[in-house]
């Protein structure tokens, strides 16, 4: 009855068996296996949120006592930065990355991510922007709170490298975020063993693709904000400066344009972690599968209407106070559809109350309590007065400590076994898990408390007013409990990975297929699947007698190149990037800058000329591919070498003009129009410059006969790309050269 | 001294009136959510708990029914919290009407305040007529800053040149903390200022008595005028009618009437304006006052002219 089937492979098995051969530090570090690779990614977020830990206690020891002395102003400062950054971006994101990372693939029946090597890039991103982050120490760091605002965070007011560093970091890691992201798509969309059609996804697949499109989409908003910021620190130009005709509150837009979606990267595979424990310890399917995966794609797309929450006292206006408190309480709907279907799973459950379930029920209490003051905080009004109050501070750690870090907190204790092949021990996990709770609460819950008596977050110190003395010492002191439960947590992971009981291929009893392998997997993940016909394979196979209701058909289309896909998704990210560097230049130049603009500045003809050559290139591309198709290889070759000749006549025009520019004054920091100018085009310039590689990559490899035999060329890959770069061209020779000499 | 309030719940004007109830109203309806999500969950825990040797339980896998109940109803809620807020928004967000009355000008980390109406300009003290709606233009000189009166008014970031305004009343003499809510560097924590709302009669006094030129000193206090003028005060602080006309720190014309120094940081008594002239780093680290390196002699005597500025 079984018929045996195997899952699509991307790498050849030799290799998984070489690297079990290889060195064991040399096997961690070249790793392509995804299962090591997400055991890397908790590890360093496990190291990073002890140090971002260390910090939130130095605050809170510092904060203890009003008018304390104990910690200088700058140190403070740079702590809660640290600390907000740290989080963020090297704990919260890399753990939920690595739980992606090692079960997406398990829970599809796929033998490893889409884009293995890739996926080793992207790991080691993250060392590497810490690293980065973290070098700061050596330098000054920055000292400017986790979102940077603008004017604070340019050179007059911060001057050490600290910022720098800082926003390199971010670009690198959010680099490495895209491409994480593109992975995991291309993985969902492409690697789905038969039968594991898109209906029958554990909500956890569902709701991380989701997650990754919204990476893809937000951070290079992030991405072209710090590019501006480093641009005004190092080059001297003034986009956040508003003495000089710059605009901080575009920094704010930016930055919350990624921040809020933001949020919800790290709130939806929470979301994604909590809809597998509860039903697997209440016994129970999940409540309303379609309507938890259906409110993950809605707060998907809500999440980019609604940064200007963050906004509300800047001076919008009237109208985008109202827009933004009505797109911000909209959010609250699909997030309550959750809350209800994950209490309506436990209703009428057999529920256990093991460890992971411990942790989601403490998060859906927790959580909710986040989210209803989210509420509070959506209406514009009750945010005037609340805003950077610590009412602000707790209503974001009970959904990022009480809702996120305890949803990762039951993800591990629920997956370790997995993981590692032992179990956790129960005993110490329910004493974390008490210290956890206990010492969260009576952190946060008086920080609401203290919000409302008009206490600001971000100070290193406060008067004596009545009360304040006793809330915050409460405050420390549930810190330091929370700090016990992560030693604990710690010494639970040290010892049951040395001395912890076997815990068997599926301990937990659930019904993904995950479980359906050996703890821990082999490198291959599986000798052959069970039949898929449902959403719980592995409950159909303990239970024939009832198994559940078949979800659509068993046949799907075939799934499309991986290839294709992730090019479509690095094309959605590159638009958002360029989307915003052309309204940012829009923004800049609507009225023309004094001193050099569109108008008095470009030559239109010139550069008519070499944006011929570049949109001519696109035709003779696509000659390559067809003669390509038709398997003619001269032509494929001759073609080629045409468009990359094509393209380089486009750089030299570009760079000529660039020259002309520079030899007539134009410096990049002349004026605002010569800022966004440079940026835009310069931007453009590098990516075509990409694409030639890629192409000289592709024609080289054609030209020495490497794709003969039937073996495929990258070409139609490479070649979207370039179309893409092509096509960008056309907006950006409409806005800069064209649309400014009618305005 | 009365009993000091700084909260948000104790308001004192309409503006924050108006934000107050719609925080009660929608705390209130937060409080039945949450009781009813709480609720299930400890319901759900007391009968649902698994049993060994219990068999599965029955596998259902979902209501449409509920799906649209649980959508439908916070709908309706939203809507109404919708309503409300817009409601508030429009009592305590009034559009500025005619030239302000005060003018609040942001600087790392203190507060300049001006009055266009009567020419007075002091620093982290905004005097204002009991009763009276005042309106404020919000500027800052450096970086964002943010302007928050807890129990009086909304707050307001100052964007350098955007023109921000808030409205500030008090319906009750007395006096209220303000501060700046958006972190601006170093000394963010000692950027508070206090508001003192007083009778017509009152105000009007301290209106006159800050118009009133000080008296010329006599004794230390003219020795200290002339090493105010010597050890480059005057090129950050302004002193009406001498010399003096810096404007990058705080207008001292009438220093000796206002009470703290240093934004709040302590108390306005001639020691710790000793204190603060010796060392002003050592007082509030980060300041941008730098350390003059008075001698004792210097110091006694700049305090005298200090206190004869009333």
């Amino acid at each position: 009855m079984n018929p045996v089937r195997t899952a699509p492979a991307t790498v050849p098995v030799e290799n998984l068996a070489l690297e079990r051969r290889a060195h064991w530090k040399a096997a961690w570090i070249a790793t392509i296996d995804h299962k090591r690779i997400g055991v890397l990614y908790l590890i360093f977020a496990l190291f990073f949120f002890v140090i971002g830990g260390i910090e939130a206690l130095l605050m809170r020891l510092q904060l203890a006592v009003p008018n304390n002395t104990l910690i200088a102003p700058d140190t403070y400062n740079a702590l809660f930065t640290m600390h907000g950054t740290t989080m963020i971006f090297l704990v919260a994101m890399p753990a939920l990355f690595g739980l992606a990372n090692y079960f997406v693939p398990l829970m599809i029946g796929a033998r490893d991510m889409a884009f293995p090597r890739l996926n080793n890039f992207s790991v080691w991103l993250l060392p590497f922007g810490g690293a980065l982050l973290y070098f700061c120490v050596l330098t000054g760091p920055p000292e400017v709170g986790w979102f940077a605002y603008a004017p604070l965070s340019e050179t007059p007011y911060a001057s050490s490298l600290g910022v720098d560093y800082w926003a390199l970091a971010l670009l690198v890691l959010g680099i490495g975020s895209v491409t994480t992201g593109i992975n995991l798509i291309a993985t969902i969309l492409c690697l789905r063993a038969p039968g594991m059609t898109m209906r029958r996804l554990p909500l956890f697949v569902w709701i991380n693709l989701v997650t990754a499109f919204i990476v893809i989409f937000a951070i290079p908003v992030l991405n072209a904000g710090l590019i501006m910021l480093f641009v005004d620190r190092q080059l001297g130009t003034h986009f956040f400066m508003a003495h000089e005709g710059g605009s901080p509150i575009l920094w704010q837009h930016l930055f919350w344009a990624f921040g809020h979606p933001e949020v919800y990267i790290l709130a939806l595979p929470a979301f994604a972690i909590v809809s597998e424990i509860i039903p697997v310890f209440s016994r129970k399917p999940i409540f309303g599968y379609e309507f938890v995966a259906a409110s993950s794609v809605a707060i998907g797309f809500l999440s980019f209407g609604v940064w200007a929450h963050h906004m509300f006292t800047v001076g919008l206006g009237r109208a985008a106070d109202l827009f933004f408190t009505i797109a911000s309480m909209l959010i609250a709907i699909p997030t309550g559809v959750k809350v209800f279907n994950w209490s309506a799973t436990m209703a009428g459950g057999r529920i256990r109350m093991k460890v992971p379930m411990l942790y989601c029920i403490a998060f859906l209490i927790q959580f909710t309590i986040g989210g209803l003051s989210g509420i509070t905080h959506a209406e514009a009004a009750l945010d005037w007065q609340t805003k950077n109050s610590y009412y602000l501070v707790a209503h974001f750690h009970y959904v990022a400590v009480g809702g996120i870090v305890f949803a990762l907190l039951g993800g591990i204790h629920y997956w370790f076994p997995k993981m590692s092949g032992r179990m956790l021990s129960e005993r110490l996990g329910v004493w974390t898990f008490w210290f956890m709770t206990v010492g969260f609460n009576a952190t946060f819950m008086i920080q609401h408390i203290l919000g409302f008596e008009g206490m600001p977050r971000r100070v290193y110190t406060y008067p004596d007013f009545p009360g304040w003395g006793w809330m915050n010492m409460l405050s420390t002191c549930g810190a330091f409990l929370m700090g016990v439960a992560a030693l604990l947590l710690v010494a639970n992971l040290l010892l049951s990975l040395m001395r912890g009981r076997p815990a068997g291929d599926n301990p937990w009893e659930a019904w993904t297929l995950e479980w359906a392998t050996s703890s821990p997997p082999p490198e291959h993940n599986f000798d052959a699947l069970p039949p898929i016909h449902s959403r719980r394979p592995l409950w159909d196979e303990a239970h024939p007698e009832a198994p559940d209701p078949v979800v659509g058909r068993d046949a799907e289309p075939a799934p499309p190149s991986r290839g294709k896909v992730a090019m479509w998704c690095l094309i959605a990210s590159e638009t958002a990037f360029f989307g915003v560097l052309l309204l940012v230049f829009a923004f800049f130049n609507v009225h023309p800058q004094p001193g050099p603009n569109s108008r008095t500045s470009l030559d239109l003809l010139r550069t008519g000329f070499f944006s011929v050559c570049l949109f001519a290139s696109s035709g003779t591309l696509w000659r390559s591919e067809a003669a390509e198709a038709a398997g003619r290889r001269k032509g494929m070759v001759g073609w080629l070498a045409v468009t990359v000749a094509l393209g380089t006549a486009f750089v030299i025009g570009q760079g000529s003009e660039y020259k002309g520019l520079y030899a007539s004054g134009m410096g990049v920091n002349v004026n605002l129009f010569a800022s966004t100018f440079y940026l835009l085009t310069g931007f453009h310039g590098f990516h075509v410059c990409a694409g030639l590689v890629a192409l000289l990559v592709v024609l080289g490899m054609a030209a020495a006969g490497d794709f003969e035999g039937g073996k495929r060329s990258p070409l139609a890959a490479v070649g979207l790309y370039w179309h893409f770069v092509d096509v960008v061209w056309v907006f950006v020779l409409t806005t800069v050269y064209i649309l400014p000499r009618f305005a | 001294m009365n009993e000091m309030r700084t909260s948000i719940f104790s308001p004192v004007s309409p503006e924050a009136q108006a934000i107050s109830h719609l925080f009660i109203v929608s705390l209130g309806i937060c409080a039945a959510i949450f009781a009813v999500v709480a609720g299930l969950a400890v319901y759900n825990l007391i009968h649902f708990r698994w049993r060994a040797g219990d068999a599965e339980p029955r596998q259902v896998h979902g209501n449409k029914l509920f799906e649209i109940i649980w959508t439908i109803v916070p709908v309706l809620i939203l809507v109404v919290l919708f309503g409300l807020t817009a409601r508030a928004m429009q009592v305590a967000d009034p559009p500025l009407a005619g030239p302000p009355d005060l003018m609040v000008i942001g600087h790392q980390w203190w507060w300049e305040v001006r009055y266009p109406g009567s020419g007075i300009v002091t620093a982290n003290e905004i005097h204002i007529p009991v009763g009276r709606p005042m309106s404020v233009m919000l500027d800052s000189a450096d970086v964002l800053h943010e302007f928050w009166v807890p129990q009086l008014t909304r707050k307001m970031t100052t964007v350098p040149m955007a023109g921000n305004h808030v409205w500030i009343q008090a319906d009750r003499p007395g006096t209220y903390e303000g501060l700046c809510s958006e972190f601006c560097g170093t000394q963010h924590a000692w950027m508070r200022f206090q508001v003192i709302a007083e009778s017509a009669a009152d105000f009007a006094a301290w209106v006159r008595a800050q118009q009133r030129q000080p008296e010329a000193p006599v004794g230390e206090a003219a020795q200290g005028r002339e090493i105010f003028r010597e050890m480059t005060c005057v090129n950050c602080h302004a002193v009406e009618g001498t010399a003096a006309g810096g404007s990058a720190g705080p207008d001292l014309t009438h220093l000796a009437s206002r009470r703290y120094i240093g934004a709040r940081i302590a108390l306005n008594t001639p020691e710790n304006l000793g204190l603060w002239l010796r060392d002003p780093q050592q007082v509030k680290p980060g300041a941008k006052m730098p350390n003059l390196g008075l001698t004792n002699g210097q110091t006694e005597a700049l305090v005298a002219y200090l206190e004869t500025l009333r």
